[in-house]
């Protein structure tokens, strides 16, 4: 008889049922977060230092008083996470506004300083007409902060949404319901969509003379490949190496892994300072 | 001899020289605009006479202090002062490339071991009886302290609006030396302080006693501060963040980002030629002057030495202090890079000079310097002025 028959026979006359594979997922709260997505208060991108040269002009000392000023703001009113792209409403304290407080809402065009000088712009268009406003993201006159909508696009500096041929782009609605947003579990969708631009003479900056050139407008519908690449080399002779230059490219992990264990005991020294403060008053 | 028909030619012009000489030399000490720091001064100073003979010491004779040159400084002053950089000899002790690693990790070892003898020598600065505590009294001034600059960032008001603060990091500051009136001035009694511990090493033997007469480790930099002589502090004090008060005004002086010789443009601010189409005049001066006035006017703004020299910024605020790590935050900017060293004092400003002791107790710090003995309770870590918004604290809102 054949011995592959013998087995199958074997097999089916036994009483053994295979036990089921041990799943390896474990449950969502003991997730981690996705790289890219921390915990605001372990990191965030305003906690990397400039890159002062020489490097003897720099002081840590000073970097890390003003990260621990951070998390003591993040400690006082919730900072969501955002990216340029995504967007907010902010409620200010005003003296001279009804109500002694101001609300505004719109998308965040770009996010930019160190530390407390961490400034952040939206942009919204009300009847036609754009408006900009600029914050500081630790300014104590924030009183609030909410994310309407969780988006990053690909480009970080979305000023170019300014010259936008359609500018229904920008136009939020203020008493727009927010949208509950992914899990940091989870990673973000990029937004890779184009958006058209109005005629150049129109333009406030020269988008294709920049660099990185914005990948988000959609500049193939005014220039082909060529000649961009024409105008680049007679516009931009000096600074086309920029491409090239490995510097600029600024590895961050390393720094990354030392800001968050710093984070870490920052916690537990703001915690300390602060309590002595609150006992005398 | 002149003809009548040429002196009537010339007459005119003739009468014009004259008048704009007598005139015009009168009217230029009015007229000067100029930044008067910036004012050539070319007199001679007398030589001094030496009574006796100055001994060698053996660094001077090692630079070769005799056979050198003396080179001259930006305004042309020639003293043994000004000597360049690259001029002095590269490595100025000789086992710096004698000696192998070990043998100077070993000499370095023993100094840390000496420096740590003189810390612990270091008392309380009130304990003896010849350098009392005195009060304060109207028109006396208080000793300052040395910073190191940190960078700036912002702090906000009550009101909402913000401003740009500078930290001041206060390490290792020691009083050195105490000069009475008699001693240095009989005008001013004055006080020498210096900050950042240093190497022993590079420094000449007579600033090591002189800084090892005070029993302190020897420091990196030192600057002179002008005192009322009921203020003196016995050498070998140590001051601290706590020296300063918050809401009171501060004088900080700082040497400025040096440009080196800097064009008219870049100095100035002045215009220049236009961009294109001509080819001499870009970035350069106008006219000096004119004919008919033979001279250039002092202080003609031109060419020359931009920054690299000491400025002070007077009346600045304190707004923060930091006990842990001794930062203080004053409102505005001060000139000169990050990690620089800078002299802070109490504003001599007449309108932040306190008058009464009421205002002693708010406009300036505790007299005559912070003592941590005397108060045995535990400092806050951090200290706001009432201004400020402390950053912990629940955000703004107006009612």
């Amino acid at each position: 008889m054949n011995m592959s028959l013998l087995r199958v026979i074997r097999r089916l006359q036994s009483s053994f049922v295979a036990p089921q594979r041990p799943t390896l997922i474990s449950t969502d709260a003991e997730k981690p977060n996705v790289e890219g997505r921390e915990d605001a208060n372990l990191f965030s991108l305003e906690y990397i230092p400039p890159q002062v040269q020489p490097e003897w002009h720099r002081n840590k000392l000073k970097y890390r008083l003003e990260r621990m000023d951070c998390l003591r703001r993040r400690q006082a009113i919730d900072i969501p996470e955002f990216y340029p792209g995504s967007i907010l409403a902010v409620t200010v304290a005003d003296n001279y506004a009804p109500g002694k407080s101001m609300r505004f809402a719109g998308r965040c065009l770009y996010k930019d300083g160190f530390g407390l000088g961490c400034k952040f712009v939206l942009r919204n268009v009300i009847d036609n007409e754009g408006v900009e406003k600029m914050y500081h993201l630790f300014a104590p006159y924030i009183q609030k902060v909410e994310l309407l909508r969780l988006e990053k696009w690909i480009d970080t500096d979305l000023r170019f949404l300014r010259d936008a041929a359609d500018q229904s782009i920008c136009e939020i609605d203020p008493n727009m319901q927010a949208e509950s947003p992914l899990p940091k579990t989870e990673e973000l969708p990029v937004y890779k969509g184009k958006i058209r631009l109005r005629e150049i003479a129109m333009w406030e900056f020269l988008y294709h003379k920049q660099w990185p050139r914005p990948y988000n407008a959609y500049l193939e519908e005014h220039f082909i490949e060529e000649e961009l690449i024409e105008r680049e080399k007679i516009h931009w002779q000096t600074q086309s190496h920029l491409k090239y230059d490995i510097c600029k490219h600024y590895d961050v992990t390393k720094i990354k892994a030392e800001i968050m264990d710093e984070m870490k005991d920052n916690r537990h020294r703001v915690d300390v300072a602060d309590k002595k403060i609150t006992a005398d008053a | 001899m002149i003809n009548k028909k040429v002196f009537r030619m010339f007459s005119n012009r003739f009468y014009s020289y004259s008048l704009y000489y007598v005139g015009n030399c009168l009217r230029c000490q009015r007229e000067y605009h100029g930044n008067r720091s910036f004012l050539a001064k070319r007199y001679r100073r007398p030589k001094k006479k030496f009574l006796y003979a100055p001994v060698e010491t053996l660094h001077a004779v090692k630079r070769r202090e005799k056979e050198i040159d003396r080179y001259t400084d930006k305004y042309g002053v020639r003293s043994d002062k000004f000597i360049p950089k690259h001029k002095l000899p590269a490595p100025r002790w000789h086992w710096d490339y004698d000696l192998t690693q070990d043998s100077t990790a070993f000499i370095k070892s023993v100094a840390g071991q000496i420096t740590a003898e003189y810390n612990q020598k270091l008392n309380s600065p009130f304990k003896e009886d010849e350098w009392p505590i005195q009060s304060w009294t109207p028109g006396s001034y208080r000793c300052g302290a040395i910073g190191i600059k940190l960078g700036v960032h912002p702090l906000w008001f009550k009101d909402g609006t913000y401003a740009n603060t500078t930290l001041l990091q206060i390490t290792d500051c020691h009083v050195i030396k105490n000069f009475s009136k008699e001693e240095f001035n009989n005008k001013k009694a004055a006080v020498l302080v210096g900050a950042k511990n240093a190497s022993p090493f590079y420094r000449t033997e007579k600033y090591h006693e002189f800084c090892l007469e005070a029993g302190v480790p020897i420091k990196a930099k030192c600057f002179r501060f002008y005192l009322s002589e009921n203020a003196a502090l016995r050498p070998g004090t140590q001051l601290n963040a706590m020296h300063f008060r918050t809401g009171q005004f501060v004088d900080c002086t700082a040497m400025s980002i040096g440009y080196g010789m800097a064009g008219v443009v870049q100095r100035w601010h002045m215009a220049g030629g236009p961009a294109g189409r001509n080819k001499h005049w870009q970035r350069r001066v106008g006219s000096i002057g004119s004919h008919i006035r033979g001279w250039v006017q002092k202080g003609k703004k031109m060419p020359g030495q931009l920054g690299g020299t000491y400025e002070t910024i007077r009346g600045l605020k304190v707004l923060r202090v930091n006990t842990r790590y001794n930062v203080i935050y004053v409102k505005g900017r001060i000139p000169g890079h990050i990690n620089q060293f800078v002299k802070i004092a109490d504003s001599s400003l007449p309108h932040y000079r306190p008058k009464t002791e009421e205002q002693a107790k708010k406009l300036i710090g505790p007299f005559p310097c912070y003592i941590p003995e005397s108060t045995n309770e535990d400092l806050p870590e951090e200290i706001y002025d009432d201004s400020v918004v402390p950053l912990h604290a629940p955000s703004i809102t107006f009612s």
